[in-house]
């Protein structure tokens, strides 16, 4: 009899399961339970069941960090995992690598998590939302080489605004390289100076379009530098690429009518903006012209002759004017003259001899006092009609000489 | 502004400059001089865009991401 040690045993026991390459890779349908998810290690520990049994199941933080749902208790789950053994409690266990959620609505439930996780986030924050520019120069697309999307994309832009330049960062956009490759693309475009960048699929089905859905992608879009529009499917179709992007567009084509002007419309308004250059530029010249025309019908200008006939007039004016002045200056010498002359005449000493009197004049200098005169002076005694000559025969200082 | 830093203007410059001129030509108060060579900038800028929006070729490039660096 062969006698081993419990540890042997488990130790065989694992060694048979683990080369067994049936038990290698499996998928397993199972509900969860007895959910724990250690804190420090991200580990997660807990049960499949069904109606008939229960395995402990263990999955690892590097794996159990990229599920792309939140696990919860009595969830149905399809899982892949490899069959061990944990040879402490000699008891077998999964060691489950992916999982998502089993049954119908199952993607739907991860998408709603993730959306509400994202959303908590403010991924989705439309106050965040970068205002798109409003004439693009460059524009970048991201999206299949081969696919419809990019026709559609540069025939819209060729026809609208032919001013720019497409640059295609080309992407897988469905499978399971998808969202790696789709976010390269974008972060590629990001890092060129595109002013705009286009995320852009044809439609397909809801498994087609699931890579929009990824969380790094939209983490990705999110964290663009440069406006992004989302333009995944058809109008029906949302990703969650196209909430986190700066703006939505139901198609490729709408997309690229989203992100350029529309030439017509800009010709239109330089047709405008070159009717009021010449409104204004005519506006100004007529005004020139009225000033001009004011001027002109300026009587100066328009007949000399009359406004130097008024000169003349005003000229002549001012010589009467003046004539009159100097006549009644004259006049008024002349009276002053006159009255000076009759004042003169009045006393004059001839007018007083006149009157009778004499002045007397010895050597031709006029008599006034008596006491002057000297007995034997000479005078002169002159009247109003002649002289005679006398002579002093007693002066009035000798009373008896 | 000289012809050759006229033909460097994007269609959006270009725009923004016929636009200013065209406000600056309706508030009046210029001279006759100023206004005449303002309607002729302007025309020559309404050309510029006419011509760039007539005659603009859509250019296609392709980037790959690899030869871009990304962390």
């Amino acid at each position: 009899m062969l006698t081993i040690t419990v540890s042997q045993l488990n130790r065989y026991v694992k060694a048979v399961l683990e080369e067994d390459p049936r038990l290698r890779d499996v998928y397993i349908k199972g509900e969860i339970a007895g959910l724990v998810r250690h804190r420090t290690s991200g580990h997660c520990y807990f049960k499949l069941a069904d109606e008939g049994g229960s395995v402990k199941v263990v999955m690892f933080s590097r794996h159990a960090g990229l599920l792309e749902f939140e696990p919860t208790e009595g969830m149905a789950v399809l899982a892949r995992a490899s069959v061990g053994v944990y040879e402490r409690d000699g008891a077998y266990q999964l060691y489950v690598t992916e999982m998502m959620p089993d049954g119908a609505g199952a993607l739907a439930v991860a998408l709603a998590q993730r959306k509400e996780r994202l959303t908590a986030q403010g991924v989705f924050d439309p106050t965040k939302k970068k205002p798109l520019p409003a004439f693009p120069h460059k524009i970048g697309v991201v999206t299949s080489k081969s696919g419809a999307a990019l026709q559609d994309i540069r025939t819209v832009v060729e026809r609208r605004w032919p001013l720019c330049t497409l640059v295609l960062c080309s992407a897988q956009v469905q499978g399971k390289d998808a969202p790696a490759s789709l976010k390269k693309a974008l972060k590629a475009l990001d890092s060129v100076d595109c002013d705009v960048i286009l995320l852009a699929r044809g439609g397909g089905s809801a498994e087609e379009l699931w890579s929009f859905n990824d969380e790094e992608l939209v983490l990705a879009v999110h964290r663009c530098q440069t406006p992004v529009i989302s333009a995944v499917g058809h109008e029906t179709d949302y990703t969650l690429c196209d909430y986190a992007a700066d703006a939505r567009a139901p198609t490729p084509s709408a997309a690229a009518e989203l992100a350029v002007p529309d030439r017509q419309e800009q010709l239109r308004r330089i047709r405008g903006l070159e009717e009021n250059l010449r409104q204004m530029a005519n506006n100004q010249l007529a005004t020139r012209r009225q000033i001009l025309e004011r001027m002109a019908s300026h009587p100066a200008l328009k007949s000399p002759g009359a406004m130097v006939d008024r000169c003349k007039e005003k000229v002549d004016i001012y010589h009467k004017a003046l004539y009159n002045s100097k006549r009644l200056l004259i006049r008024r010498l002349e009276n002053r003259l006159t009255a000076g002359a009759g004042l003169l005449d009045s006393l004059s000493p001839l007018r007083v001899l006149d009157r009778g009197y004499c002045l007397a004049l010895r050597k031709d200098a006029p008599v006034t006092r008596a006491k002057i005169l000297k007995v034997g002076d000479k005078l002169e005694l002159r009247f109003s009609d002649g002289s005679a000559m006398a002579a002093v025969t007693k002066a009035a200082g000798e009373e008896n000489p | 502004m000289s012809k050759q830093t006229k033909i460097d203007l994007t269609f959006e410059q270009a725009m923004t400059r016929l636009e200013a001129i065209v406000a600056q030509l309706d508030g009046g108060s210029l001279s006759l001089d100023d206004s005449l060579a303002l309607f002729s900038e302007g025309a020559e800028l309404v050309h510029i865009c006419n011509r760039s929006l007539e005659e603009a070729k859509l250019r296609m490039d392709e980037l790959f991401p690899e030869a871009v660096r990304v962390d």
